[in-house]
């Protein structure tokens, strides 16, 4: 201050406004370093609040993996769970069938924050050395040809032996590069969820959300109409008229759904997406096909030659009075499972599982009819009521000829039959 | 006013009052950037662990499934100076199924840093 603005009896307040306006900068930039770190430490807790409904609703899974279906009986139940018992992390749970597979839910809720996760998952490998079962009859397995069993057999109490067939004898080393035991008179008991579950779609008591005609489906989408179908919902297309799936209706089937109609379904193209389940008493696949489907008929599946079906699929016929069929063409190739269910084995009318010349399964083969393997692999499981090979001549009971089962080429992480001696499910993707 | 015009110029040992509020205020500017900052050094170093430990807590969880062991464990991690403690109680959901709490801890304080709570299908190891 200077003495003339002293003598002119004025205040010279420059240091009260310097300290002022520190003041309020120092305020300013303490407002923003706060609101920096709060902001900091909210996104924080926010990313570990996600991070626990994310472990939750995995753990969620983990439960539904290691209870048994029948334990809690939830064919279609949601339930919500308190995972530690300690009121703070809630699931909520469902588990549905999807065919031969069940999808598992889990949502962990906290708040309005909720974390969803949702697995297709199916059995565990049932007795993963196992190669062959065959039931017990009064006839032993013969094996002719370049025949290779390379697991354990569960075998009729007749045992194995060589045979000479159609100018053919055994050609191997060993008739089994395992180890025998006796089979029982039945094959092994598929698990009663998996059962029923598979028994709803031959009987029309399978669950769906949103029931469209396949007619209207086409129209819609040909006019380019939004269809207003809930999210995750379970929508059943179908005809009472014969359905062919080629290129371009295909290609309208955009999101995983059931395909049902009441007389045949013609799959001929790859543009189908993935995991669909097809309904109808006929269903015949061309060899252009290259998809994960499962396909349930109660007359007759017919994989074309040269058809490559990916994993998870599956081949399922019901026999009741009629003799269902389900034949896989030559140089097909299957990644699932094949299921022949009767009730019984009869003296005739049984059904048969045709595995044609070159083709390869890659997974299981559940026959409780007849099953015929000639010329063919099975990198999996056989199981079967008895074995047949229907040469130009005649008719052989319980004959392998030129036929290889490995069930080590099976990939651990397969998964489809679950028996009753099994337990424990996988998850598939 | 006379008054005020002396207590600004007012001289204790040749420093004006001005002078001793305008340090004063450069001192306290200085002494807040230093605390803000240092207190954001903290958090992010805070945060830096937390996304360490996080991830080591993942690796720990997948390492359990894999190996299908389910027996408690501490495993120290010199690099990060992070301890991992595993923990294993039977579920009361379900038999096959085990609670798993995996918690890190820094190694020197022994200060809890995260702790997780998983459960296990432990079907495995029957």
């Amino acid at each position: 201050m200077s003495v003339q603005e002293q003598q002119k009896g004025r205040l010279n307040g420059y240091a009260l406004y310097v300290v002022l306006m520190v003041a309020v900068l120092i305020a300013l930039f303490s407002s923003a370093f706060i609101l920096v770190t709060f902001y900091y430490k909210s996104v924080e807790d926010k990313v570990q609040l996600e991070r626990k409904l994310i472990a939750n609703a995995n753990s969620g899974i983990e439960y539904l993996l290691s209870t048994d279906d029948s334990e809690r009986n939830s064919f279609d139940q949601k339930n919500y769970l308190d995972l530690f018992d300690q009121g703070e992390d809630s699931v909520q749970l469902s588990n549905t069938p999807w065919g031969l597979y069940q999808y598992l839910s889990a949502k962990a809720v906290h708040g309005k924050q909720q974390f969803s996760v949702t697995h297709l998952a199916g059995a565990k490998t049932y007795n993963r050395e196992l190669a062959l079962y065959l039931s017990n009859s009064n006839k032993e397995l013969g094996v002719t040809g370049n025949t290779r069993i390379k697991g354990n057999v569960l075998l009729p109490e007749k045992g194995v032996a060589r045979a000479y067939v159609e100018g053919k004898s055994f050609s191997g080393r060993q008739l089994i590069e395992g180890d025998k035991g006796t089979s029982g008179s039945v094959l092994p008991t598929i698990n009663d969820f998996q059962l029923s579950a598979l028994k709803s779609y031959f009987s029309g008591a399978f669950p769906f959300d949103v029931k469209i005609k396949w007619e209207d489906f086409l129209e819609e989408k040909r006019n380019e109409q939004p269809m207003l179908i809930p999210k995750d919902s379970t929508v059943l297309l179908f005809s009472e008229e014969v359905i062919h799936l080629d290129p371009e209706s295909a290609k309208k089937v955009n999101s995983k759904c059931i395909i049902q109609s009441s007389k045949a379904i013609y799959l001929s193209s790859a543009n189908l997406v993935s995991n669909c389940i097809l309904i109808a008493p006929y269903i015949e696949l061309s060899g252009t096909v290259k998809k994960g489907v499962q396909l349930f008929a109660k007359d007759s599946i017919v994989i074309q030659d040269g058809a490559e079906l990916l994993f998870p699929s599956v081949l399922a016929i019901h026999s009741t009075e009629k003799n269902a069929q389900i034949k896989v063409g030559e140089n097909a190739k299957v990644f699932g499972s094949i299921i022949a269910l009767q009730d019984q084995f009869r003296l005739k009318n049984n059904s048969l599982v045709l595995i044609k010349e070159k083709s390869l399964v890659k997974g299981q083969i559940y026959a409780q009819g007849y099953l015929q393997l000639y010329n063919s692999k099975v990198h999996g499981q056989v199981f079967a009521n008895k074995l047949i090979l229907k040469t130009k001549s005649s008719v052989y009971e319980n004959l392998l000829m030129d036929v290889e089962i490995a069930p080590q080429e099976l990939d651990s992480l397969y998964s489809g039959l679950l028996f009753k001696e099994n337990r424990g499910k996988a998850i598939i993707e | 006013m006379k008054k005020n015009k002396f207590i600004l110029n007012a001289k204790l040992n040749g420093v004006t009052l001005t002078e001793v509020l305008v340090a004063m205020s450069l001192l306290g500017i200085v002494l807040t950037f230093s605390m803000l900052i240092s207190e954001r050094v903290l958090t992010e170093t805070s945060q830096d662990y937390t996304v360490k430990s996080q991830v080591l807590l993942d690796e720990t969880l997948a390492a359990v499934k894999a190996k299908a062991v389910y027996v408690d464990f501490e495993e120290i991690k010199e690099e990060d100076g992070l301890l991992v403690k595993a923990t294993f109680n039977q579920s009361i959901l379900a038999t096959d199924l085990l609670e798993l709490e995996l918690s890190v801890y820094d190694e020197k304080s022994s200060t809890l840093i995260l702790a997780q709570k998983h459960l296990i299908n432990a079907q495995e190891r029957n």
